[in-house]
């Protein structure tokens, strides 16, 4: 179900604060009034941390789908094939498919891959990312194992029309063109938004595998990306409203093949997703009743694979007092998968509780379950429980820690268990025990304004899933079992000086997953590839009136490419900077613009071995509001 | 390895110097001792490299092309030829570098136009290079070739033959070219002058790699239930005579290991193990159906000097593979990391 943070929020040229938990984030400050409108993520959450990016930070970002925008803002390691390419989230050292993403409520990892390519997700579609650190299987269901992302759309009542048209354009062949129109009236609002996002992706590269290594310009990597994306709502009365959105989205892509390889593989892939929800919020119990389908077709060269997920959904959310809320679901899905080897049905069934108590103001507790009945096969109860304890408070400062200790799953998917010749029907869930500790702080003083946050994890998946050789054909077994143990560390500041306002954000992450069993002895005790130990990302922004200036920075840490640990790839670093400047013709014709420079000292740079990414490269965009 | 026919052929190179009239004796260079490991790399990763091992001082140099070179080869090394002191790398991943044998320093290469290249000849100056061309819709090669390369240090592809689907090893035979077809199960004769296939000749199972022993030209083959060995008739090109070796699931890569006496060493795919099987290619018969035991057995390789096997193991592709080394006895010498999917050896 979702609720309305009433919250006003302090933007100030684009830059926001973080959401999370508690009092982490129920931050207040004063510039533009601005209604954000989250699910509810983090009210039964204690003990975890969910970061959003909001509609400010995700225009900040425009032109990058959202593996980029979460490689650049976020201490994810995201594994990028190329620019456009192929990119999937390692949250706190697990794989891809241990991360579950939704889009307003509805899962969207591929039920066949068991896993979301984040390059087909464009800005353009949603109006906020949310990123839940840490396992949480009980409060999302499968897949969450290492996190989960959360995109959302934001009704828009009472904000009369506005139509808005950016143009895009960027070195290597691109141009992003959106157009969208909205109107928000008391008690209906609708957005339409459609887009075409192009990249030639004509850039240079040193080719390591030819005699000579001369310099050469991709030549297969071009990005055709189009979509339509509308929302709608209506309030009924005070209490009840229905929402729904529809995403249409159509991507066509030369795969950049790997150095060395003579391969020109074409992709198109096509989405359709729709949704449905009706609220109706009471006193003591709020109602939210959702439906929605996922349809994902998806042509690789001449291979088609098509599958379809619906989901109809129930649940309650209860305030019984100050002290106690809980909230109970029950989640029906029916999967249906068209692929290019089998064709395959599949019903699962979700019932779900969470109860949150506090004893005291500053004392939470948060206690979730969660049964999954798939196919007629439980997979194992998942339970998780989370405190908060605000321990400290005055008029500057606020401390407060957090614990949380839950099991999360992954349900096999469906090319693991059905897959001709080869799939294995006897798989079991991958399972995960997760716990962790933090400590938040906050200061207010004199105008400066920081937020801290250390966490440490660990986390143990067990029944890891590998595709194994069986003479002449590979099959999924579940034979191993990792262990991630890791830190977080986020701070986030901002401040005033004369008419410049500053903000400066870190988030440093490092993670060391470790095969703890395995098949081949060798691995044991050997780190999991491609997850780096450290990763920092860093921002410093600076806004003065209509003018605002950023300057970015990230740091990638070496990353093993195999699981003996023998090769690796080395660390990078890269810097972005960019300048924005608001304008305002008249009362009906305002703006922006903004020149954005990405890898600023072009750095030649691999985030997976023998796929080049680009160098230095521009950004100039407008941004036209009437 | 898969290239034991290689070994007589590189042979009777190394005659021919012998009995040539340059009475310069050049040094060896380092990688012209020893074994040296071809590791195929893993699909998708392109890793594939040539790993160096002494046998004197039980030394293992890793990535010997890289570190000659500056550079990953970064491709998938299907085979490895040695001709006039040049090795030939054959990627799969459509390219033929071609390195000195001493130093694996990188003299030339063909690129470009090659798709899945398999094996190579060299002769009259020419390369002949067996390719699969690209997979249409279901997975089929309809279009293979073999590219001929006017320039033995490589360059571009003068001439493209088309040759019948998935041509794999390749041998000269008198003054032809034989090309074992996996597709159709035949061998193309080919003539390198017109560069023109003069007839076909249909085997038993699917060929692989031809191989000489006591002065004939043997073809490997297999099916599920069989490995077939095809003596040539040397003037006809057709089967004098097949043995056929009562060996179920023998490895579909086709790779197998000749030793000097007349045995076949050759991997079955079992149904919870890997089983190296030693043959008889004199008697016809299954002289041990367990020499040596273990699982992911990938390539196979005999040093005639110390008579011991080289097994690769490819660790199940999950990382980099090993070596194993099996003395006459079928008893195990030792166990050594190599690179990702060690697949064949070379004994200078």
């Amino acid at each position: 179900m979702l609720y309305y943070f009433g919250f006003v929020f302090t933007l100030f040229s684009g830059i926001s604060l973080a959401a999370s938990p508690v009092k982490f984030l129920q931050d207040t400050v004063d510039l533009e009034p601005v209604e954000i409108r989250a699910e509810q993520l983090q009210k039964y959450a204690y003990g975890q941390w969910v970061r959003t990016l909001d509609k400010a930070q995700l225009a900040q970002m425009s032109g990058m789908s959202l593996g980029e925008a979460l490689q650049q803002n976020t201490g994810l390691f995201v594994r990028q094939y190329g620019p456009g390419m192929l990119a999937s989230v390692s949250m706190r050292g697990t794989s891809a498919g241990h991360n579950a993403l939704f889009w307003n409520g509805l899962p969207v990892n591929s039920p066949s891959l068991g896993q979301a390519d984040y390059s087909i997700f464009s800005l353009s579609g949603f109006d906020q990312v949310s990123v839940h650190y840490g396992s949480s299987g009980a409060l999302y269901g499968t897949d969450a194992i290492g996190g989960a992302i959360h995109l959302s759309n934001s009704p828009s009542f009472e904000k009369g029309h506005e139509t808005t048209i950016n143009t895009r354009l960027g070195s290597f062949g691109r141009w992003d063109q959106e157009l969208s129109h909205r109107y928000g009236g008391d008690a209906f609002s609708f957005k339409t938004r459609v887009y075409r996002n192009f990249a030639a992706n004509r850039f240079p590269y040193r080719d390591w595998a030819s005699a000579g290594t001369p310099e050469r310009v991709q030549d297969h990597a071009e990005v055709t990306q189009t979509g339509w994306a509308q929302d709608l709502a209506v309030k009924l009365n005070p209490e009840q409203s229905i929402e729904a959105s529809f995403w249409l989205n159509e991507i066509n892509r030369e795969i950049q093949p790997l150095l060395g390889s003579p391969e020109r593989d074409q992709q198109l892939d096509w989405n359709i997703r729709g949704v449905v929800d009706y609220y109706r919020r009471g006193e003591k119990a709020s109602w939210n009743m959702k439906a929605g389908l996922v349809r994902d077709f998806m042509k690789f060269n001449q291979e088609e694979n098509q599958t379809l997920l619906a989901l109809l959904g129930a649940e309650v959310d209860w305030e019984h007092s100050a002290k106690w809320q809980s909230r109970t679901g029950i989640r029906l899905t029916h999967i249906d998968g068209k692929l290019a080897s089998y064709r395959q049905e599949e019903q699962r069934l979700e019932l779900y509780q969470a109860t949150n108590y506090k004893p005291l103001p500053q004392l939470g507790f948060s206690l979730q379950v969660r049964q999954l009945i798939h196919d007629g096969e439980r997979v194992p109860f998942t339970p998780g429980l989370g405190a908060s304890w605000g321990f400290f408070e005055n008029q500057n400062h606020e401390w407060e820690l957090t614990a949380n200790l839950s099991r999360s799953f992954k349900v096999p998917t469906l090319n693991d268990r059905y897959w001709v010749p080869s799939g294995n029907p006897d798989l079991l869930p991958e399972q995960s025990w997760s716990r962790e500790a933090g400590l938040n702080h906050s200061l207010s003083h004199s105008g400066i304004h920081i937020k801290n946050r250390l966490a440490y994890f660990h986390m143990a998946v067990d029944q890891w899933i590998i595709w194994l050789p069986k003479g002449t054909i590979w099959t999924p077994e579940n034979v191993r079992k990792v262990v991630n143990q890791g830190l977080e560390y986020f701070f986030e500041s901002e401040w005033e000086r004369g008419n410049w306002k500053w903000g400066l954000d870190l988030e440093y992450a490092f993670t060391r997953p470790v095969i703890q069993y395995d098949e081949q002895v060798q691995n044991i005790g050997k780190r999991l590839p491609y997850v780096p130990e450290h990763k920092v990302q860093l921002q410093l922004d600076a806004g003065n009136g209509p003018l605002s200036l950023f300057i970015r920075g990230q740091q990638t840490g070496e990353r093993y490419v195999t699981t003996d640990n023998r090769s690796s790839l080395p660390a990078f670093t890269l810097w972005g900077a960019g300048v924005h400047y608001d304008f305002k013709f008249s009362t009906w014709l305002m703006g922006n613009m903004g020149l954005d420079a990405h890898n600023i000292f072009d750095q030649a740079y691999q985030i997976l071995r023998l796929r080049p990414m680009p160098g230095r490269n521009f950004q100039f965009n407008i941004n036209l509001v009437i | 390895m898969k290239k034991l026919h290689l070994a007589s052929y590189l042979l009777s190179i190394f005659l021919l110097f012998s009995c040539g009239t340059d009475p310069v004796e050049l040094p060896q260079g380092a990688y012209e001792e020893g074994v040296l490991v071809i590791n195929e790399g893993a699909f998708g990763a392109n890793d594939g490299e040539i790993f160096h091992f002494d046998e004197d001082s039980g030394e293992l140099e890793e990535n010997i092309f890289e570190k000659a070179n500056g550079r990953p080869f970064a491709g998938l090394i299907q085979n490895m030829h040695v001709f006039d002191g040049y090795s030939y790398l054959v990627a799969n991943t459509g390219k033929v570098e071609i390195v000195r044998s001493s130093d694996f320093m990188s003299v030339g290469a063909i690129e470009g136009e090659l798709l899945n290249s398999r094996t190579l000849v060299a002769t009259d100056g020419k390369l002949f290079i067996s390719d699969w061309g690209a997979y249409d819709e279901a997975w089929n090669n309809p279009d293979s070739f073999i590219a001929v390369v006017n320039d033995l240090q490589g360059g571009s592809v003068a001439n493209k033959i088309a040759i019948s689907s998935r041509p794999e090893g390749m041998t000269l035979l008198g003054n032809r070219i034989l090309v074992a077809s996996q597709q159709e199960q035949l061998i193309s004769v080919l003539n390198p002058e017109t560069e023109t296939v003069e007839k076909t000749v249909p085997v038993s199972g699917t060929p692989f790699y031809f191989f000489n022993y006591a002065n004939q030209t043997y073809l490997y083959a297999n099916d599920a239930e069989n490995v077939y060995v095809h003596r040539l008739d040397p003037v006809s090109f057709e089967v004098e005579e097949t043995t056929t070796f009562g060996v179920e699931n023998s490895i579909y890569n086709g790779n197998f290991a000749l030793t000097d006496s007349g045995e076949l060493f050759v991997i079955s795919n079992q149904a919870n193990e890997d089983v190296v099987v030693r043959l008889s290619l004199s008697t016809g018969a299954v002289l041990e159906e367990h020499f040596y035991s273990g699982n992911n057995f990938y390539g196979l390789g005999y040093d005639a000097a110390t008579q011991n096997l080289f097994i690769g193991e490819h660790a199940g592709w999950q990382g980099n593979g090993s070596v194993l080394r099996v003395d006459a006895a079928g008893e195990l010498i030792d166990q050594m990391p190599v690179g990702r999917g060690p697949s064949g050896f070379y004994f200078p």
